[in-house]
């Protein structure tokens, strides 16, 4: 069950081509590629025919023709030739996708399309600015796309987990602040007087004491803003070398999720020893974060029946969000997706 | 622990009250501890709960007495005037405080906190709860003060 009436992160730009790419979203398959004109289409990656990907066909002008029959269907989805025949079946379409593309981003709206709001698109205007410098992965998690929130809202993993990058035992001593504002919750550590954490030393080129923070912002249910950074004692943070870490997180399935990272600095903007050094260092936050959750992933997956999460304080943040996700998921199970919401609108 | 709940993020109640708060604040993990619910009459029976009328609201401190005791107060800011000033309130490390703010503005660390907002502070971070009006009107809180009977350490339980 996903809550599908929000916007989810299909790709970076750079992958959507005139090249058909083939992504499952919720469960979804979906076919990404752009019209002769620039701007990214998603469509449903099945035709109706028989249930050939599309993405395995290839494009005809702003069409993409099944590569079995040749069915061939156009940006919104609406099937434009059947070679075999002149008459086009009614029922021969395919679900097309509102898309927004952003900063690099390409978003995809997979639920009904009149309540795709634009506006609703997170903020990742740090990308594009050219006071700041982005670092970018993409990883497959081995896991459901919960526990990656999870994970986010709970950064006391850092001193258990990335010990060589971003971790160090304060980190758990010190007690967060959670804020519940409708669909949005933020958790809030201000870890004051410490070291700075090893990958952050390096790029950062400082040594002593100083005010680390780092508040992750959650926006469900797909998207993380992590406010990070290190400012001098007793400082606003505003002052500080501030980090913004951008997680698109995009469930495939029950069991897998795409996980689109970006990492935005406002230091050693022009310096590329410092994007080299953090390429590597946050490619291993990465991984080590990808092990653990693919463990806990087997270990829920074998989990008897009636056994629990213990929960503590530290994990306000956690319960609050696992509360909204349940609140928009429950908002979605009272309304019902009607074949009619998925037509084109032209048919 | 410092918990923020803005005005929207409360539940509806069986009984038509709202629920601001709660520990466990999920269901079925372990016993039941207390709750706050807010309605615009006395809700129940009154020797099931502490209960006042603040301002608009009737707040109700639901607790299992057998663990731990309520106290509800109304607590007020005077008028800060031209010059506002951040006051420090000490807040006992082994209890859990819960605040709902029923009249004036006022900054609380970096956030700012608005009539409809719920606080929740626990455990030992942070105990000096500072406070900055951000307006002229009167800054007016139920304050709800939690206590473990056993004189132990009360956490919130999410």
């Amino acid at each position: 069950m996903y809550a599908l009436n929000a916007w989810y992160v299909a790709a970076w730009s750079t992958e959507v081509t005139r090249e058909p790419a083939r992504r499952t979203i919720c469960e979804i398959p979906v076919v990404l590629y752009r019209a002769v004109d620039g701007r990214a289409v998603a469509l449903e990656d099945r035709c109706p025919h028989r249930g050939y990907p599309l993405s395995a066909g290839r494009l005809v002008g702003d069409s993409i023709e099944c590569g079995y029959h040749g069915f061939t269907f156009d940006c919104e989805g609406v099937c434009v030739r059947v070679p075999a025949q002149e008459i086009i079946p009614r029922r021969t379409f395919v679900r097309s996708f509102p898309v927004v593309e952003q900063d690099g981003w390409v978003w995809i709206w997979t639920g009904e399309k009149d309540l795709a709001d634009v506006s609703k698109v997170p903020d990742t205007h740090w990308m594009t600015d050219p006071a700041w410098a982005t670092v970018t992965h993409s990883f497959h998690f081995d896991c459901r796309a919960e526990l990656i929130h999870d994970n986010l809202l709970d950064l006391t993993h850092e001193s258990f987990i990335h010990t060589t990058t971003v971790g160090d035992d304060y980190i758990y001593k010190h007690g967060i602040t959670v804020v519940v504002d409708g669909d949005v919750v933020s958790a809030d550590r201000l870890m004051p007087s410490v070291a700075a954490p090893p990958l952050y030393a390096t790029t950062m080129q400082l040594d002593g004491l100083w005010d680390r923070f780092h508040c992750t912002e959650f926006r469900a249910p797909s998207f993380h803003v992590l406010h990070s950074g290190i400012t001098g004692e007793g400082r606003p943070r505003e002052e500080g070398y501030l980090i913004k870490v951008l997680n698109g997180i995009t469930p495939i399935d029950a069991h897998n999720a795409h996980y689109f990272y970006a990492f935005s600095r406002n230091f050693g903007v022009d310096q590329q020893w410092a994007t080299d050094e953090l390429v590597e260092g946050l490619k291993t936050v990465l991984q080590e974060d990808a092990d653990a959750l693919a463990l806990q992933e087997i270990g829920l997956q074998t989990r008897p029946p009636g056994e629990f999460d213990v929960l503590i304080a530290q994990d306000a943040g956690v319960a609050k969000a696992r509360k909204v996700m349940a609140r928009l998921l429950a908002a979605e199970r009272q309304g019902t997706i009607t074949t009619a919401d998925l037509e084109p609108s032209s048919s | 622990m410092r918990l923020i709940l803005r005005n929207v993020a409360a539940r509806l109640g069986d009984d038509g009250s709202l629920v601001v708060a709660a520990s466990p604040d999920s269901l079925a993990r372990q016993p039941w501890q207390w709750d706050v619910r807010l309605s615009r009459e006395p809700v129940g029976q009154s020797q099931d709960y502490v209960g006042a009328g603040i301002g608009r609201h009737h707040v109700c401190v639901r607790v299992d007495d057998a663990h731990v005791s309520a106290e509800l107060l109304t607590q007020t800011f005077d008028d800060p005037g031209t010059e506002r000033q951040t006051v420090t309130i000490g807040r006992p490390a082994d209890e859990l405080w819960l605040a709902v703010v029923e009249t004036g503005t006022f900054r609380h660390g970096h956030l700012e906190v608005a009539p409809g907002d719920v606080l929740v502070w626990e455990g030992g971070d942070p105990v000096g709860i500072d406070i900055t009006a951000t307006s002229d009107e009167r800054i007016t809180v139920a304050l709800v003060i939690l206590r473990r009977t056993d004189g132990q350490s009360l956490r919130w339980v999410p």
